[in-house]
């Protein structure tokens, strides 16, 4: 007679958990939601006398086959959901790395020894320390969210889950945003080309409270952003309430395509004719500018990635169960 | 999906989403326990498999008809409970509109007396 072998029945549900996970058409979600329900039938089988053994058997043949149960499951799209939702994640990290690569060569590039005089020339190790720089964090954070923000419309759209208008504002708000930066950075440039160092002093003209210029200045920088982002939630507004949520994406990120382009045509010469004057602070305004020009034109290839990314999800099929017999 | 002896696969099917509404209009439950009510209420006509209760109720989920919230059970074991919303309740009233509708339509071919809603 042979020895009874010893039923662990926490090793068991780990060996039925693992194998789950291993399934296509399953997220992480689904295989805790039916680990949960495994446990709760095998609670309610142990109550009626079943052993651990029996208990398991019988609830895992309650759940069903992994294979298909991951069937049904991929059927549902919670896990071509959970896949877009995890692409979404990759694409807004390929843009921060993105961003954070280009930092230095575009700043030794900016100010490198090309402009006559040797004033404002940075060398590598001075570029280093904007990394010390909370405001550029702080724009790396705003173009990071942006793009999650700008993403969450494509999400929707691949996963077929828009309802009525509601998800629409949010990227007419994030758009809106950023082609009021670029609104902002092309106005910021000609008047630094214009009004030399001086150039920051028209917006203390604008500012609400007309107090003392420093923080004036600022108040009119944020008066006029402010301004500029409302009148193009305003325009969004106006496409959104017609454009399906596909032909708006597709607008939105043309029209900040051609804004991040057509900054770059203002920030590029201007930051060229800044650099080869003696200039002490405009050159740093029109890099800025440069780089509002750039981030945006990265920010725009977002949305495309993303669908190259569900493209390939579409063709990734859940896995069909091993034991089907072919009809 | 078990099939009973008087629920086909499709009736099965398409009462899903108006039992499972009406049982989560008793109370917030874990999917298991739904799953258990139906097939208590049905006499064992209606037994749902995890592959087919689940996708249901993350549908229902995603049209905000009910929500959900991991929480630790009396027993220790943490479970996934469901919830009607406000949404959900407003469905519900549609779905009992429509199937009694669909229910006093018949009766009156078959002669039976019909359900007032």
């Amino acid at each position: 007679m042979e020895p009874a072998t010893h039923f662990d029945l926490d090793q068991s549900i780990a060996a039925w958990r693992a194998e789950l996970a291993t399934q296509h058409g399953l997220a992480p979600e689904d295989v805790r939601t039916l680990e949960a329900h495994l446990r709760d039938g095998i609670a309610e089988l142990q109550r009626l006398g079943r052993t651990d053994a029996e208990a398991f058997a019988q609830a895992r043949t309650q759940v069903g086959a992994p294979a298909k149960v991951a069937e049904e499951f991929a059927k549902a799209g919670n896990w071509r959901a959970w896949l877009m939702k995890r692409w979404v994640a990759l694409t807004v990290l390929l843009y921060g790395l993105a961003l954070l690569v280009l930092t230095i060569p575009l700043i030794l590039v900016s100010f490198g020894n090309w402009a006559g005089h040797d004033g404002s020339v940075v060398d590598f190790q001075e570029s280093l320390r904007v990394f010390n720089d909370w405001a550029y964090w702080l724009w790396i954070g705003v173009l990071v969210a942006g793009q999650a923000l700008l993403l969450l419309l494509p999400l929707n759209i691949a996963s077929r889950r828009l309802k009525a208008r509601r998800p629409l504002k949010l990227p007419v708000v994030v758009a809106a945003f950023f082609l009021a930066v670029l609104s902002m950075a092309v106005l910021f440039c000609l008047l630094l080309v214009l009004y030399h160092d001086h150039g920051t002093d028209f917006f203390a003209w604008l500012d609400p409270l007309q107090s003392d210029t420093d923080n004036g200045s600022l108040r009119g920088m944020l008066s006029v952003m402010l301004l500029s982002w409302m009148i193009w939630t305003l325009v969004f507004y106006h496409f959104a309430r017609k454009d399906e949520p596909a032909a708006l994406l597709q607008r939105i990120t043309r029209w900040l395509l051609r804004g991040s382009i057509l900054e770059l045509l203002v920030a590029v010469p201007s930051h060229v004719i800044v650099r080869r004057r003696d200039d002490c602070c405009a050159p740093v305004g029109t890099f800025w500018g440069i780089t509002v020009g750039i981030s945006v034109m990265l920010l725009c290839f977002g949305p495309g990635v993303f669908f190259l990314f569900v493209e390939r999800c579409r063709r990734l099929k859940p896995r069909a169960p091993k034991n089907r017999v072919a009809q | 999906m078990h099939i009973g002896g008087m629920f086909s696969r499709e009736l099965v099917a398409a009462s899903a989403r108006p039992l499972l509404l009406s049982i989560l209009a008793e109370g917030e439950n874990y999917g298991y326990a739904l799953a258990q009510r139906a097939r208590s209420l049905s006499q064992g006509e209606v037994q749902w498999t995890d592959g087919m209760l689940y996708p249901v109720l993350h549908r229902l989920e995603e049209e905000e008809l009910i929500a959900s919230e991991w929480r630790e059970s009396e027993t220790g074991r943490e479970r996934k409970y469901y919830r009607l919303t406000q949404s959900g309740r407003r469905a519900l009233a549609k779905e009992k509109a429509q199937w009694l509708a669909a229910h006093n339509t018949l009766a009156q071919l078959w002669n039976l007396p019909p359900i007032l809603t």
